[in-house]
């Protein structure tokens, strides 16, 4: 299946092609928002849950992964909401060189709201321009700049008051 | 911290946390290998067994 091809809603398993398809990027993205394997496996599979649930989707195969990567940061936001910061950071983060900057990113990070999380991780993680993530979630990219300047604001306070 | 310097920190560890660098196995052959050597250094010398296949007789 190529990427400009056009999906027929009809066709439930063309649906769940394309979900399975993107599901490590799903997973990635969860995992930069959350930070947390464990978690970010818990929002893929919500939000793959949503995405099967929903009646209407996306003709075109871009509009659909632009729909896919909604719904994922949409659900990953709504787990981090409803969790304490202290409670989801994680004692299983991948191995790294220096696991205690990682933790202590992931710990300031996890101070920051969800949204503001969000963006960082679109954005610096997975490189989205402004006008991506603009698309992506149906907001002017002015709304894009400006939440991203207020995250990043955010962050650097933290880190340097810590 | 530059804005420049903050995006490079969360990159670099948005990267990290997907691609986790990977780590060598710190096992090491070479020792084993000599303990090997020097253990079958004293075991005693066999010669090895020539089995030999009788000649085929010429009809």
């Amino acid at each position: 299946m190529t990427y400009n091809q056009t999906l027929n809603p009809s066709m439930i398993s063309d649906r769940a092609e394309i979900l399975e398809l993107y599901r490590p990027e799903s997973f990635r993205l969860a995992l930069r928002i959350t930070g947390n394997p464990t978690i970010a496996e818990d929002v893929v599979q919500s939000a793959y849950l949503r995405l099967l649930q929903t009646p209407t989707i996306p003709f075109l195969i871009p509009e659909l992964i632009r729909y896919i990567r909604r719904t994922v940061t949409n659900c990953a936001i709504d787990h981090l909401r409803c969790q304490t910061p202290q409670s989801e950071l994680p004692d299983n983060l991948p191995n790294t060189e220096n696991p205690q900057l990682d933790l202590e990113i992931n710990q300031t990070l996890s101070q920051l709201s969800p949204e503001h999380r969000a963006i960082l991780a679109l954005h610096l993680g997975e490189g989205f321009s402004y006008r991506e993530i603009a698309d992506t979630f149906g907001i002017p990219m002015g709304t894009v700049a400006s939440r991203l300047n207020q995250a990043r604001t955010e962050f650097k306070k933290l880190w340097e008051d810590k | 911290m530059a804005e420049r310097q903050l995006d490079t920190l969360l990159t670099d560890h948005y990267d990290r946390l997907i691609h986790p660098p990977k780590v060598e196995p710190e096992f090491n052959l070479k020792p084993a290998l000599n303990k090997f050597k020097s253990v079958i250094s004293f075991l005693p010398q066999t010669r090895p067994t020539i089995r030999r296949t009788k000649p085929k007789l010429q009809p």
